[in-house]
């Protein structure tokens, strides 16, 4: 039986993607991309992958092996990326309007509505559009819970006899994705569950939705009892969730009327930038990239000419809001175009890293000090959430940097679509 | 004696704009500074006009847009700058931005940056002898044979990255 359906557009290796738009001569050879200051692996290439460099490897450690595999090593490209996701969710915002864009690199699609025997065909031309359009591989998994989705969509991505789309809508396929999915790579269920699951005898997905309900409950908890209900097709997570961060943090909404007044588009931003830094904050980490995007009413005319993101770098990785609400309202400014009536903004965060390797002059030795900032951060959070915020939006005076700590980024790929003189050449 | 001032600041109404055109914040302020009090009220709750519209009123647009008259399909428009003199005779010169569409289909007689030989070069496509070509628009240059037409093999499948939709030069 096939009841509503989300779908979980999700491109793959995104980063190493982004690296392959304008070099086809990359086609085929292995690409890492490195963390801000070239710290560690965040993205992999499917040549990569099975040369065995695990994600998240200090750079240092893996770089012998990454020069005798003859890896292609790049510093992270936030630009590029920024806009190249963009013009993804455009797509999908195209397509339709129930779209939440969950990371960089992910959405969902309520397909809710879709007659279900034209899905996959849909999903499969979905699919050829982005890749024709913006050159990024996606795979895309449909089920009827979020958290089905996306094991779909890795399924899509592991297994190339499904052309990239997988959609579990029975028993069997749905138990058998289930049983080839690690209870790790669950959404949900943490590195520690993870370890005691399988100490348990709870190894995959599947073991771990045949256990009792109640037991899981009583074990795992509230949120254990969700993933339980997902995986066995009952639609727990009904908000938009809030998992750990992993390459960026997003904060958007839908608005519930057009909005066309830059003013208004301001505050919708500034209280976006506040959510997503104060997430950010939460997550011990700092953001070095910000990115605004906009989304025009889909049924005006021009409506998709109309979309549009731009991105901001700040001199350092910051999680402070009023830094991070300059920078954003700053990208918007870019973004912005006069008498186009918007349905949807947002601001993600990117370039993201753990807030206690910035450098000094955001690092407080002082524990009393850095209370004292969070204070302030706090006051001026408040003052900038009233009605009046952005106006008399409260700024702290440009921050110098000390120093000369400079981002290392020695192997950035040119920024080829957000900068005149980093175009890509053609003979 | 108390001196009021009244400053009033248009808000964006919450509601529909047919039924609430504006709200009006009034503050009060009193000279004793201790009962300041602010009052939010709403001072029209339908929509006021006043005096003849302006005739130009239906004429008032903005700037001329050039991405709006270049881009069409924006998430699928990339700009690329020319490096080489292979299509000076289709007016295409060194430093030239070209304008590129990867949603348009690529058919012969178009203008396509395709991937060869690891790069990326703007030619001509043309079918000759059954095979797709990319043709330079300057004698020095041969053409580049791509792939045979068979059935279901596009061009864009193997070696057309997109079309140019236009040029632009600046003199």
């Amino acid at each position: 039986m096939i009841g509503k359906m989300f779908a979980l557009v999700d491109c793959n290796n995104f980063y190493a993607s982004c690296e392959r738009v304008f070099r086809p001569d990359l086609e085929g050879v292995p690409i890492v991309v490195l963390s801000n200051n070239d710290g560690c692996v965040i993205a992999r290439s499917n040549e990569v992958k099975a040369l065995g460099v695990p994600m998240g490897a200090p750079y240092f450690k893996v770089k012998d092996m990454l020069n005798a595999g003859g890896v292609k090593i790049f510093s992270s490209n936030y630009a590029l990326y920024g806009d190249m996701s963009g013009r993804v969710m455009t797509i999908l915002y195209s397509f339709s309007p129930e779209v939440e864009i969950y990371s960089i690199d992910e959405a969902f699609i309520d397909l809710d509505g879709f007659a279900p025997n034209v899905i996959i065909a849909q999903m499969n031309a979905l699919r050829a559009n982005i890749k024709k359009w913006t050159s990024i591989p996606v795979s895309i998994g449909i089920g009827p819970t979020k958290t089905l989705a996306k094991i779909a969509a890795e399924r899509a991505k592991k297994d190339l006899s499904l052309g990239g789309v997988c959609m579990l809508d029975g028993k069997t396929q749905t138990h058998s994705a289930l049983n080839l999915t690690p209870v790790g790579d669950v959404w949900g269920i943490g590195r520690a569950w993870n370890k005691r699951l399988n100490a348990g005898g709870i190894i995959t997905a599947l073991d771990f939705a045949n256990q009792p309900m109640q037991l899981v409950r009583k074990k795992i908890g509230v949120s254990g009892a969700r993933t339980w209900l997902e995986l066995n097709g009952t639609r727990a997570f009904v908000i938009e969730m809030q998992p750990g961060i992993r390459k960026s943090c997003i904060s958007s909404r839908s608005f519930s009327k057009n909005v066309t007044v830059l003013d208004e588009l301001k505050e919708a931003i500034a209280t976006f930038a506040a959510r997503a830094s104060e997430r950010l904050r939460g997550e011990r980490m700092a953001a070095g990239t910000i990115s605004v995007f906009l989304l025009a009413n889909r049924f005006d005319e021009n409506s998709i000419a109309a979309n549009s993101s731009a991105t901001v770098t700040l001199d350092n990785p910051s999680a402070n809001t009023v830094e991070i609400t300059q920078g954003a309202l700053a990208a918007l400014a870019k973004a912005y175009k006069k008498g186009i009536a918007y349905k949807k903004a947002g601001v993600s965060l990117l370039e993201l890293s753990p807030m206690h390797s910035l450098q000094p002059s955001l690092f407080s030795a002082a524990p009393d000090k850095e209370n004292r900032a969070h204070n302030l951060q706090i006051a001026i959070d408040k003052i900038n959430s009233s009605p009046r915020a952005v106006r008399d939006m409260v700024h702290i005076g440009a921050r110098k940097q000390k120093g000369n700590w400079h981002m290392r980024q020695d192997m950035r790929s040119p920024r080829y679509t957000t900068s005149w003189r980093e175009l890509p050449r053609v003979t | 004696m108390s001196n009021h001032t009244t400053t009033i600041k248009k808000q964006c109404s919450s509601n529909s704009p047919a039924d609430v055109d504006a709200v009006f914040s009034v503050n009060a302020i009193s000279n004793q500074g201790a009962d300041d009090t602010t009052t939010r009220v709403a001072v029209f709750s339908s929509t006021v006009r006043a005096g003849f519209p302006s005739p130009a009123e239906d004429y008032i647009e903005g700037m001329l847009d050039l991405n709006e008259h270049l881009i069409s399909h924006p998430a699928a428009t990339f700009i690329v700058r020319v490096a080489g003199d292979s299509m000076v005779g289709a007016g295409i010169y060194p430093n030239d931005l070209l304008v590129v569409d990867r949603s348009i289909r690529p058919a012969p007689g178009r203008i396509v940056i395709a991937m060869v030989a690891g790069g990326l070069t703007v030619k001509r496509l043309e079918i000759k002898n059954k095979r797709w070509r990319l043709v330079a628009a300057n004698p020095d240059y041969p053409p580049i044979e791509i792939s045979p037409i068979a059935d279901g093999v596009e061009p864009e499948d193997c070696t057309i990255w997109g079309v140019v939709s236009s040029t632009i030069r600046k003199f």
